[in-house]
């Protein structure tokens, strides 16, 4: 049997004409509802030629279809999002970073959560697709963080068959499923990259991140390395995710100006990683006996550490706190909650 | 005039995982052992003590407990080995969510693939997911008792009331263990 080409995808011929694409990719259950780019053979073999790798390169297997992830496969889907080609390095970086299984991938496809894979990139190959760790960085109005994140999301269903209702079974949803992908913000940071703090030694890397709930964190208030914390620590205490209840690590990303904050009070990672963890805790008598029973149960393994006294710690290690620097001027940090059984996953970006 | 639009679903190269397998058989459990899979979910454990009950005083069979410590995660390995080894059926609860769904339903296919016969408890809204997830893997779809949704999150006087342990009991006898030629 000879080795399967890009010719031999299948195809449909379709009107030259935006409302007709967008009717198709309705009708063949492919789009995210959006408006898109149709991959045609052409655009296609533009795509490969800037790539450089061959179409049938398989990069894994995406679940629950179990569709092997080809270099084709990936290309596709991500000129339908409108990204370009030099965003391919980070999404087959994406996708590597995703395939290890702590990142457990099956859950992220299938689960009512609305876990939302967060594609958060660092060092030249941010720069050189274009990727915004600034003012805005969630969005809108940045084309390769809008694309990126897109481009992963449409693969996800196709390849990976996470179609909303069908296998994707997330009970709301969130906005944060057509898209989430944006640089760290290095220039701004007073710390290395948070890939880097994991070990990763590329200039340029990935974090892989299952985003469940984002919250915009505003503290226009503190003065203090102090405050900021306690007042950072409560955002953290928030009783629906799924890290209070299970553990599991959360993504703070930090406005520059507070992390300056911290910065000055001289606090490396570390440090902050580490009263993050001392300071998220909630006094024992204020939740429901149901869900302290629940508690107990699933946080057994280390009941020493989260029931600690007369509070409940959040975190059951300080480096399930991960963070990174993002934003531009303002007083807004982000906190990511992922759950117990998706740990994130840094991963070099070769080819830059 | 038209223009081709390429199938963002194709897979070059072709689908990967194993062939389709069959079901282990379920042979007679009498004076054998049943494993029960808690995953953790609520109300799994509740469902599973009237399948203990079925399995100890109608099947004379005995029982052994095991619970996951999350739902949304394989069960490790060396457990799998051990029950598949020691035990001659695996009934394991509760689907009734997306991600406990497909992970019950990947520890049932990883019972067959050691030649042990296991059964998956969900609600009947998942079931469709759990088809989806054993299609996706090229194998069998597990033994299903389908109940009605929801299950967790409810009191169990409420499943009693609606019947849904004496139906999950019923359907596992009548529907799986009875045609099996088990101990029937």
């Amino acid at each position: 049997m000879s080795a399967p080409t890009t010719t031999d995808i299948p195809s449909w011929p379709v009107a030259d004409d935006p409302e007709a694409w967008l009717a198709l990719a309705e009708e063949k259950g492919i789009g995210d509802g959006l408006p898109l780019i149709p991959p045609t053979p052409d655009r296609l073999a533009a795509w490969l030629d800037v790539v450089g790798r061959e179409p049938s390169e398989a990069l894994g297997v995406v679940p629950p279809r179990q569709g092997t992830l080809t270099v084709a496969a990936l290309a596709i889907n991500s000129i339908m999002a409108g990204a370009r080609p030099n965003a391919f390095p980070i999404l087959v970086s994406a996708f590597e970073a995703m395939f290890e299984p702590r990142f457990n991938l099956l859950t992220t496809q299938v689960t009512t959560n609305p876990i939302a894979p967060l594609v958060m990139v660092s060092g030249p190959a941010a720069a050189a697709a274009g990727m915004n760790g600034g003012e805005g960085y969630l969005g809108p109005g940045n084309r390769a963080n809008a694309t990126i994140g897109r481009a992963v999301r449409l693969t996800l269903m196709n390849v990976g068959g996470a179609r909303p209702g069908v296998a994707d079974r997330a009970t709301a949803g969130q906005a944060a499923k057509y898209t989430l992908a944006f640089a760290e913000n290095e220039t701004d940071s007073p710390w290395d990259t948070l890939a880097t703090s994991q070990g990763v030694t590329s200039d340029s890397a990935v974090v892989a991140f299952g985003a469940v709930s984002l919250f915009s964190h505003l503290d226009s208030v503190s003065s203090s390395a102090e405050d900021l914390l306690d007042n950072l620590a409560q955002t953290l205490t928030a009783r629906g995710t799924n890290v209070v209840l299970g553990g599991g690590e959360v993504l703070v990303l930090l406005c520059p100006e507070h992390a300056r904050l911290l910065d000055r009070a001289g606090m490396r990672r570390a440090d902050v990683q580490h009263e993050l963890f001392e300071r998220s805790r909630t006094p024992l008598g204020n939740f429901p006996s149901s869900f302290l029973a629940a508690m107990r149960r699933v946080r057994a393994d280390n009941a020493t550490t989260v029931f600690d006294g007369d509070s409940v710690r959040v975190f059951d290690r300080p480096d399930d706190v991960l963070l990174a620097v993002a934003g531009g001027a303002g007083k807004h940090s982000v906190t990511a909650a992922s759950i117990a059984t998706n740990r994130s996953v840094a991963q070099p970006v070769s080819g830059m | 005039m038209t223009i081709t639009f390429l199938d963002p679903t194709s897979v070059v190269g072709g689908r990967s995982g194993p062939a389709a397998t069959g079901l282990a058989p379920i042979g007679d459990l009498s004076g054998r052992s049943v494993a029960l899979v808690d995953n953790g979910k609520h109300n799994a454990g509740f469902l599973l003590a009237a399948v203990g009950r079925l399995v100890v005083e109608r099947l004379g069979a005995r029982v052994v407990d095991h619970r996951k410590q999350h739902p949304s995660e394989p069960i490790a390995p060396e457990v799998a080995d051990e029950l598949a080894r020691s035990c001659d059926l695996v009934v394991t609860a509760l689907g009734d969510c997306g991600s406990c769904s497909s992970w019950s339903c990947r520890d049932a296919i990883e019972f067959e693939r050691r030649g042990t016969p296991a059964v998956l408890l969900c609600s009947e809204v998942f079931e469709p997911l759990v088809r989806s997830v054993a299609s996706g893997l090229r194998v069998a779809v597990p033994r299903l008792v389908v109940l009605p949704h929801p299950i967790g999150g409810v009191p169990e006087a409420d499943l009693e009331q609606r019947g849904v342990p004496a139906l999950a009991t019923r359907r596992l006898a009548e529907h799986i263990l009875a045609p099996a030629g088990g101990s029937r």
